[in-house]
């Protein structure tokens, strides 16, 4: 088999069956943003330069980032899907152009950032000592918060001059590569000390905030990399029974602490929002409502008036998708979820080393504990927790981060995929060996 | 590495299958609600919709317009006076003053604001406003007109009639009210307020309906019991007494019901214990947020706050933290009527589209089995002798012999005022008659004794409904 050279791999991966897919996303892409181009009015000139530049920019970004790795291009066109499904929404959603225009932009940046993080995700570990230094830095980006603090009642924001960022998501995709080194390491709680303390002090700021959606995800994550790096089920089990006591302690005595008052009317407004009697449930109530108003065909594209929800660009991205498309769609929109789950963790299967499984599989689990966290807020399952739909809400460090880990995911990626190379390179020069 | 890929695999189908039930309770969340949640007041796309849309008629059970719109954003009433203000809770507004009423709950419906989006384009293309859905009401506007004369004067209250085999309320009024045609008017404090659904009185003495299913289904032959009434019952520190000081002596278990001894009931309940009686009474729909597609009806509660012996007691005689709305209770007695088997209430009983084609029928569905068979039937036989030789002789319908006349008559403090008169309450029903399952509850705020200031009205009441023919 002398004739495979990575030229040809390239090719022959690249003439897979992604590419009908590419096609249906930027025919959606045209088709959506035309559509908001001519509705009443005259024509949107945003409108009509994104159905060019959003299909365009996507098949640019695919072959950019098959000339820069062998990466899985499923995942970046399902990716590159839910991230034009956001720009869509925000422009049919809300009157002004500004948070479509700055929405696109993130992405593009966030694709620099996926490079980015390809790049990272396809190297080696890093050094410890290196990740040890860093740590205390990146408690104390995290600490930023507290010193500029912003109007919202939770002080998960940090503004300097014009530019507002959120350190906690930006920590995410960093948590992640830290404890894939940390927890890929079989050698004992010597080794996974350090990172263990980590995360909890960081878990300590969030709650601290208080950032209660952040703080559950860092804390999956944490948990979830500890028992698929270490295997340690015992010790897994404890700490989430613990947490789940936690809860229920924390729970039963919210009402007495004054300091927990903003949490407890959270939670008394999710126990309730139909009395009235708070003024901040109008929020899930018009979300509902919204959510309601789709039905199964949705209310139509520009047609529906999600924008009533208060934060819909952000919280409620997703009683907008529901009212614009109706129920069957935002469902197929949790399967693009469950789709990039299911080839992440394939990705993270087929990984030759430990600490790149855990590195893949930590990004699709953080991204998916996430979108569940805000879906259920959003349904009124579970207490609504300003945390974003990973590549719709609108925010840029939210892009920006989720770009980054699903960068680390194609960055794992595209290792395999070399990885695969050599063994067919070892096969067909007969130098193949079990391992 | 093998450990690793089945700790990922293990986690990942995890992750998989929360998804997959966060999708399915997603449908199952939309289309419990869907209907509910649209048709909030603080919908606001229902205001929108008014704007283009030609709202569709409201009409009562025989076919008289109650309510009617010609162009979008305008809306016609019933001229007679009495009629409109009788019904206007029913009706409801345009301003969403009431919002349990037709024209605000049903909104959706009379805007026909359905799935399919032809009344959107067709206003795109031709430039016609869309015409909403007519709905046919079960009430019938004549009997709640009647009702409106013969309620007394300057009295605040509520009655409603429901056809207990279908659920269909036949009439319910609710007073004060005020003119949906003019919103402008001065109204009183609490006229927008839909007494029937909304307020929750104490039930007094009608209670002892449960109070009694209760004792029959746990207490064992306690009907073949001797009672002894001295008129008043001292508990530990406070003190039970018999309604405008009576003593009833000696008595079987159905007298003191005819007779609504408070002494008896007091200690049934303490007998019962609160657990007992609070599981009976959640048979009966109590502490439940009720979710009707037709009406919306505020919860009934009971011993809520407190469960010892003294909250039992209270609780049995319908007094304490005890609360039922008006509604509720005529289903409570339809449901003794109907050998146990609670109908869901029905407001709606077609609706036709604009070119006249039926959308929906009406459909009768069970809410509940309160009780059996047998112990309902005893307890028609109990409220038909406390009509027939109870305190709720004048509830006694002359000239009727189709079926039997039962009830229970109630007078329930509401204020620790002494000075102030009880709320007077009647519920009841025909029983054994085919042609007219009428169940009543009828409240007289500050009435006096349910005896003489409720029963009689019922029993007009359900003349007319008789001369009217209702079903």
């Amino acid at each position: 088999m002398a004739g495979i050279t990575p030229e040809v791999y390239r090719k022959k991966m690249s003439r897979a069956y992604e590419l009908p897919l590419v096609y249906m996303v930027m025919l959606f892409q045209f088709v959506c943003m035309l559509l908001l181009a001519f509705r009443d009015g005259p024509v949107e000139t945003f409108s009509l330069t994104m159905s060019v530049c959003l299909p365009i920019g996507t098949y640019l970004g695919l072959k950019i980032l098959s000339r820069l790795f062998y990466a899985d291009r499923c995942i970046y066109i399902l990716v590159a899907f839910l991230c034009s499904l956001g720009i869509i929404l925000l422009r049919a959603v809300l009157k002004k152009e500004t948070d479509a225009s700055e929405q696109s932009f993130f992405v593009g940046i966030g694709f620099v950032f996926m490079l980015i993080g390809a790049f990272v995700g396809s190297r080696s570990a890093m050094n410890e000592k290196f990740l040890h230094t860093v740590m205390p830095v990146c408690l104390g980006v995290m600490c930023l918060p507290f010193i500029f603090k912003t109007s919202s009642a939770a002080n998960n924001w940090v503004r300097i001059g014009s530019i507002q960022f959120q350190p906690s998501e930006i920590m995410k995709p960093v948590l992640i590569v830290m404890l894939a080194k940390g927890f890929s390491d079989k050698s004992g709680w010597r080794k996974w000390a350090a990172y263990v303390v980590f995360s909890v002090l960081a878990c300590g700021i969030l709650f601290m905030q208080p950032d209660l959606g952040s703080l559950f995800i860092f804390f999956f994550i944490t948990v979830g990399m500890f028992y698929i790096g270490t295997g340690n089920w015992k010790t897994t089990l404890f700490v989430l029974l613990l947490a789940a006591g936690g809860v229920g302690v924390f729970l039963s005595i919210l009402d007495k602490v004054p300091a927990f008052e903003y949490l407890a009317s959270r939670i008394a407004i999710w126990k309730n929002p139909w009395s009235g009697e708070y003024e901040n449930s109008r929020q899930i109530v018009q979300g509902l409502i919204s959510i309601a108003s789709g039905g199964y065909f949705g209310a139509g594209l520009g047609l529906g008036s999600a924008d009533r929800v208060a934060v819909v660009s952000s919280d409620y991205i997703f009683a907008a998708l529901a009212e614009e498309f109706g129920t069957p769609f935002s469902i197929l929109v949790l399967g693009v979820y469950l789709l990039i789950l299911i080839r992440g963790t394939m990705i993270a299967m087929n990984a030759r080393s430990r600490y790149h499984a855990l590195l893949a599989f930590g990004c699709v689990f953080a991204l998916t504990i996430q979108m569940l966290l805000i879906v259920c807020g959003n349904l009124h399952i579970l207490p609504l927790t300003g945390v974003t739909l990973p590549f719709v809400s609108a925010g840029g460090s939210s892009i920006l981060a989720s770009m980054t880990m699903i960068g680390l995911v194609l960055g794992v990626s595209g290792v395999n995929a070399e990885d695969e190379y050599d063994d067919l390179m070892r096969i067909s020069n007969g130098e193949w060996r079990d391992e | 590495m093998r450990d690793m890929r089945s700790a990922i695999r293990l986690v990942s189908m995890i992750l998989v299958f929360a998804i997959l039930a966060v999708s399915v309770s997603y449908v199952i969340i939309i289309n419990t609600n869907r209907a509910k949640w649209i048709n909030l007041a603080n919908n606001t796309r229902v205001a929108d919709a008014k704007k283009i849309t030609v709202q569709g008629k409201v009409l009562d059970t025989k076919g008289v317009v109650l309510s009617e719109s010609s162009a979008p954003g305008e809306r016609h009433y019933i001229a007679d006076d009495n009629l409109r203000r009788a019904l206007s809770h029913t009706i409801g507004d345009q301003k969403n003053m009431s919002f349990t009423g037709v024209e605000n709950l049903h909104a959706t419906k009379l805007l026909d604001m359905s799935e399919t989006k032809t009344g959107y384009m067709l206003q795109k293309l031709t430039g016609q406003s869309p015409v909403g859905n007519d709905l046919y009401l079960t009430v019938s506007a004549e009997l709640t007109e009647y009702i409106s004369e013969i309620f007394p004067a300057w009295k605040s209250g509520a009655v409603c009639v429901i056809n207990y085999e279908t659920g269909a309320i036949l009439a319910m009024l609710s007073l004060p009210n005020y003119d949906p045609a003019d919103m402008t008017l001065q109204v009183q404090d609490t006229a927008y307020y839909n007494r029937v659904l909304q307020k929750r009185y104490a039930p007094g003495s009608t209670f002892k309906i449960i109070t009694l299913v209760s004792a029959l289904e746990n207490l064992g032959d306690v009907y073949e019991e001797e009672f002894r009434c001295s008129g008043i019952w001292n508990y530990s520190d406070f003190s039970l007494r018999c309604a405008s000081g009576a003593v009833h002596g000696d008595m079987s278990l159905i007298q003191a019901f005819a007779d609504s001894c408070n002494v008896t009931f007091g200690s049934l309940a303490h007998r019962l214990g609160s657990t007992r009686l609070k599981t009976t009474a959640e048979n009966f729909g109590f502490n439940f947020e009720f979710n009707f597609e037709d009406i919306r009806m505020n919860a009934s509660h009971i011993l809520n706050s407190g469960m010892n012996a003294e909250d039992a007691i209270q609780a049995g005689i319908g007094q304490g933290t005890t609360e039922v709305t008006p509604l509720h209770m005529a289903m409570i007695s339809g449901a003794i009527a109907n050998e146990g088997v609670m109908m869901e209430p029905k407001l709606i009983r077609e609706m036709k589209n604009a070119s006249g084609m039926t959308v929906s029928t009406m459909t009768s569905e069970p809410f509940k089995v309160v009780t059996t068979p047998e112990i309902a039937r005893e307890v028609a036989r109990y409220m038909y002798e406390t009509v027939r030789g109870g305190t709720g002789r004048s509830a006694a319908i002359s000239g009727y012999t189709d079926g039997y006349v039962c009830g229970k008559t109630g007078s329930a403090e509401w204020t620790n005022d002494k000075t102030k008169d009880t709320n007077a309450w009647y519920t009841g029903f025909l029983y054994g008659d085919q042609a007219h399952p009428y169940a009543i509850a009828v409240v007289v705020e500050e009435g006096g004794y349910g005896g003489s200031a409720a029963a009689p009205l019922a029993s007009k009441i359900l003349k007319k409904a008789i001369q009217l023919g209702l079903y």
